[in-house]
């Protein structure tokens, strides 16, 4: 067994936690942490580096070293992991972790990116209510962003391989906790808010984080994303949205409006088409999709590309 | 892969062979042509123009595209007609297992030709040149017993890891059980795919860029 920090040259060590440093104000409290988590799985083991690379590279590529829900946490990392080949820049201030699981149902693996973000929004909610504090009113840009005040202020990134039938996944989160630069994080817009200096910690939050993602992760294992999708429409940014879906097929762009339903049970955006008709929509994962390309305006923005997959939506019948 | 192509009779002029229709013939009517054809050989080869060099060169060229062709799809065996022009490409599939005489008039291989039948009994599913209406005939059967491998999930399908660099693994390749050979993308969850066994890539089932359901089938790994 041995244990891979992914794209380093640099010399790294490795220390027990009785054999570390005292932690400057600024670094994560492990103390602190394992104090506040109550979890029987998820974050019971616990790597934290000053400065790494990219968590989710340590966490995925150690994953069979690691016991399942092994949380990797850095107070700065420097070639963060985004969609694709982008990278996710972490300054001091972010809460920048990744941990493990594992899933066998390959129907539900992409729903659990939705149960990441809800057990985030959550955890941040429980914590401004135990601490007298008022709500911050995180919301979920579908599929995997957070945003708070018309800002994004967070992300998840899940990966995974399917090995021996089961699905080893490695969940990313980075969350904008005291880093305002360039536009908000968690505890500015509190104090904003607030105008109290009360902040939220990284080791209170991932702590709760942990709480609520088990509970949430049992709920889904067992009963699948029916018990949470109420939750999930109060939290997320789509409810009632209305969408261009833009339809490129044979050099002809198809305009049509529709609005925003829900979910459907793989996971993917219900829509209803000003014609009636439903239809599916998926992200294009930052890879263009040939001749089934769709774009989706949000409140005037262009955010994002969708594609549609399904025959029946509100696309001309040239199929 | 290995293309035999039987070209039968002299070369038209020119050749349509793009406006040709395929797989129109049954062996049945096939052979009445061949027949027809073999009664009065003299006058027809008599009012065929004389092929020029041009037109055997252009004729060559075409018929070299149509074998790149069936050679790079799913195809066994195709076979055309126009005017007094007729050509049949076949693959090694289609061809069982003693050397067929080099002529096309033998007994239908098992293998059903161009457009199937719904379900090709083994048999004499040939008798009737009915024009199939369903559209999507069914993939052919496996080149052999080997299970595929199957996707675990739907999403998409990717054969590389991404959109510019080569693909994990191509037909051909070795992979060794746990080599990652292609990725599902669901909802912008990446899902690196391990070959659950050590053998030969023989077929790249599924299309890059694609959309995939649960169980469809993506690579045939020979062990």
């Amino acid at each position: 067994c041995q244990f891979q920090v992914p794209n380093t040259n640099a010399n790294t060590s490795l220390r027990l936690q009785s054999h570390l440093p005292r932690p400057t104000n600024a670094s994560f409290n492990v103390d602190s942490f394992f104090t506040s988590l109550s979890t029987c799985r998820f974050g019971r083991f616990l790597i934290w580096s000053p400065r790494l690379p990219s968590t989710h590279d340590v966490v995925s590529h150690n994953f069979s070293e690691l016991p399942v829900g092994s949380v990797c946490v850095a107070d700065v990392q420097f070639k963060g992991k985004g969609r694709s080949a982008n990278v996710w820049e972490s300054p001091p201030g972010c809460l920048m972790f990744s941990f493990t699981l594992q899933m066998e149902d390959g129907r539900i693996v992409p729903l659990v990116q939705y149960i990441a973000s809800l057990a985030l929004t959550e955890a941040i909610k429980d914590l401004c209510f135990n601490n007298g504090l008022p709500q911050l009113g995180i919301k979920i840009k579908w599929p995997n962003d957070l945003y708070l005040n018309g800002f994004k202020v967070g992300g998840v990134l899940c990966t995974s391989t399917y090995k021996s039938k089961k699905f080893n996944i490695s969940v990313g989160i980075g969350l904008n906790v005291d880093n305002k630069q360039p536009t908000t994080c968690l505890n500015a817009r509190l104090q904003q808010i607030a105008s109290m200096s009360c902040q939220l910690r990284k080791e209170d939050i991932l702590a709760s984080f942990f709480d609520k993602f088990e509970n949430f992760f049992d709920q889904f294992l067992s009963q699948g994303f029916k018990p949470l999708e109420e939750l999930y429409y109060q939290t997320w940014l789509h409810s009632g949205q209305r969408v261009i879906v833009q339809d490129t097929r044979e050099g002809q762009t198809v305009e049509n409006a529709a609005t925003i339903q829900g979910l459907t049970s793989s996971g993917y955006l219900l829509a209803i088409g000003d014609d009636g008709q439903m239809c599916e929509l998926h992200p294009d994962g930052n890879r263009s999709f040939q001749g089934f390309l769709l774009s989706f305006s949000f409140r005037g923005e262009t955010w994002d590309e969708f594609a549609l997959l399904t025959g029946d939506g509100p696309i001309p019948d040239s199929m | 892969m290995s293309s035999r192509s039987v070209i039968t009779h002299s070369v038209a002029a020119k050749a349509q062979l793009n406006n040709a229709s395929i797989g129109e013939a049954s062996s049945k009517s096939e052979a009445s042509a061949k027949e027809t054809k073999n009664g009065k050989p003299s006058s027809e080869s008599i009012s065929t123009p004389v092929a020029t060099e041009e037109s055997i060169s252009e004729f060559i060229t075409q018929v070299a595209g149509l074998i790149k062709l069936v050679d790079s799809r799913d195809i066994v065996e195709l076979q055309m007609k126009q005017h007094d022009c007729e050509l049949l490409i076949r693959k090694k599939e289609a061809i069982s297992q003693p050397t067929p005489p080099p002529m096309y008039m033998m007994q239908a291989p098992s293998t059903p030709t161009a457009p199937p039948q719904a379900s090709p009994p083994a048999s004499l599913a040939l008798a009737a040149p009915a024009p199939t209406t369903s559209p999507a005939p069914a993939p052919p059967a496996a080149k052999s017993s080997v299970p595929p491998l199957k996707s675990p999930m739907s999403g998409t399908f990717y054969r590389s890891p991404a959109p510019n660099s080569p693909p994990f693994v191509k037909v051909g390749d070795k992979v060794q059980k746990g080599q990652v050979v292609c990725i599902i993308e669901a909802m912008k969850l990446m899902n690196e795919i391990e070959a659950d066994q050590a053998g030969t890539v023989v077929e790249v089932v599924a299309e890059d860029g694609k959309p995939v359901s649960l169980d469809t089938p993506l690579f045939v790994i020979q062990p």
